[in-house]
């Protein structure tokens, strides 16, 4: 046999594997995919070279690790130093954390959406 | 060399240097047609400069294709099923969030504004090449696209293994396919979608370079140009690179070799010197060092939480290896022979990275239950190359352990 027989074989798994992926990915719903679609309404309230702070609850790396990846270029800070106009918050349906209402309440909503887990706001500062 | 070795060796290069002009490109702010056109022209360049001089086919025989095609069906049928819709944490926080920043021409930079949990400071081979891809699929199919490039990273180890060891034995190449294809811990990291499976295979590709270096120099490119690209892909590739180099510096470095040795460095030393000193802020790692670090060399109990990781690891998802490797040493002992110089250096970088560990700034637990199975695993494909290897003997020399345990001949006919 020859060796562009065997490549042709790599080449045809692969392409079966990325098929069989991609069959299997459309019916699966993973976290990222319900925070994608909780943030899909945000993305034209943000240029891509927007900066804005992040708050959540729970308060934790996973929610703001996954927004991140799904806001890819904007550069969203988790860092409490870092102070920027436009905040992102994200939290329960029926939030636990009651200094982020307040904080909500002091600020200007720009954009609102909730789902079954969570609550997302996009605020500017008055 | 079997020829679909040799193809896989220039398709490895290809990814490494695709990934380092799509950078430099960036860096340029040339327009991504003119990338297409480069990585054209440069894959085009690197066949035909490695086409003509390396090897030729050996013949295959029936079993030979039967045991490939069985290989090939069990990994496929298999993967995409362990495979994580967006690949484990790391991946779609460190390695995808990058891959989408280097896709946007534009924005690109902002990347580095990621200090918290991002890691900047981690080359972009893998990121580089998978935005490439992404953009040259106009951005429309990205995680099948990623997904694809893992699995053909994660298939095309055990076909280069098994195509670089059936003309020795038969035997050893099917079997070592054969636990490639049905190990799931191997197959999950394969689609993991993170940087370690792509390290693994170019120090794989190193290794299988300068084993035929001797009989082509322009082999001694390729080896040196794999090591620039470990260096590219991982920050402890750079550890796997040097310790590769001290181990073969007597080939690399000799008087009629360095040449070739800088032909083939030059490119991704350049890259990487670039994106260090231009773009990359300090590691982690490397910051968190200070006068603690001495002390941290001196206390007992985290020598002994990386053994027991280590020991941990080995038997939930190394067993092969282990078994491989006592095996060898076995005959060793029997055989009044020195172990194989190549493993000494697969120790020599395990030793190593285990030291990483002992200085380690961050908590130790956290960090050997985070990484510790995943550096033993960017190992692996190494360590099995060269296992087989010894296993099925030299035929040319007509010693080594295939004369006394397996002979193949009639297989492969």
């Amino acid at each position: 046999m020859k060796s562009y027989t065997i490549l042709l074989l790599i080449f045809a798994s692969i392409l079966l594997s990325a098929l069989l992926y991609a069959n299997k990915s459309r019916s699966n719903t993973d976290d990222i995919d319900k925070v994608a679609a909780g943030l899909a309404g945000v993305k034209p309230f943000l240029s891509p070279t927007s900066s804005l702070s992040f708050r959540a609850e729970p308060n934790d790396d996973h929610i703001y690790s996954r927004v991140r990846y799904i806001l890819v270029p904007r550069y969203i800070s988790i860092d409490t130093q870092e102070h920027f106009d436009t905040t992102l918050v994200i939290r329960y349906v029926r939030p636990l954390d009651t200094m982020l209402s307040v904080f909500i309440q002091n600020q200007h909503i720009l954009w609102q959406h909730k789902d079954s887990v969570y609550s997302y706001t996009l605020t500017r500062k008055p | 060399m079997q020829n679909a070795g040799r193809y896989i060796l220039i398709t490895g290069a290809a990814i490494g240097s695709i990934s380092m002009l799509y950078f430099l490109s960036l860096i340029c702010g040339l327009p991504f047609w003119t990338d297409i056109i480069i990585a054209a022209i440069g894959c085009f360049y690197l066949y035909k400069f490695f086409k003509p001089s390396i090897g030729l086919d050996v013949p295959t025989g029936r079993l030979a294709i039967a045991v490939f095609i069985i290989g090939v069906v069990i990994l496929t049928n298999k993967v995409y099923y362990l495979a994580p819709k967006y690949g484990l944490w790391d991946a779609w926080a460190i390695w995808n969030l990058h891959a989408s920043y280097l896709a946007d021409a534009a924005h690109w930079k902002q990347m580095f504004l990621n200090k918290t949990f991002g890691h900047p400071d981690y080359p972009l081979a893998l990121p580089g090449i998978l935005a490439f891809l992404r953009r040259l699929f106009l951005g429309a199919i990205d995680m099948p696209v990623t997904y694809a490039f893992h699995f053909a990273v994660t298939l095309v180890i055990p076909v280069l293994i098994y195509f670089e060891t059936y003309a020795r034995s038969i035997f050893i190449a099917a079997l070592a396919l054969i636990l490639f294809a049905t190990n799931d811990f191997y197959l999950l990291q394969g689609t993991a979608q993170m940087a370690d499976t792509l390290l693994a295979f170019f120090f794989l590709c190193a290794l299988v370079s300068i084993e035929h270096g001797r009989q082509d120099r322009k082999m001694l490119i390729l080896a040196a140009f794999f090591l620039g690209c470990c260096a590219w892909t991982k920050n402890e590739g750079l550890i796997l690179a040097l310790i590769f180099l001290l181990f073969n510096a007597n080939i690399l470095f000799s008087r009629a070799n360095i040449k070739y040795f800088f032909l083939g460095i030059a490119l991704p030393a350049i890259t990487l010197a670039i994106f260090k000193l231009g773009y990359a802020p300090p590691n982690d790692m490397v910051q968190g060092q200070g006068k603690h670090t001495y002390d941290l060399l001196f206390e007992k109990e985290r020598y002994k939480l990386v053994y027991h990781f280590f020991k941990t690891n080995i038997k939930e998802s190394f067993r092969d290896v282990k078994y491989g490797v006592l095996i060898y040493i076995i005959i060793c002992i029997f055989r009044r022979q020195w172990p194989d110089r190549r493993l000494a250096m697969i120790a020599a970088c395990l030793l190593v990275y285990m030291m990483v560990y002992i200085v380690s700034p961050n908590d130790l637990e956290w960090h050997l239950f985070t990484s510790q199975n995943r550096l033993m695993h960017q190992l692996m494909p190494a360590t099995m190359y060269i296992l087989a290897l010894k296993f099925a003997g030299n035929p040319r020399a007509n010693q080594g352990f295939r004369v006394r345990f397996f002979s193949n001949r009639s297989f492969l006919q």
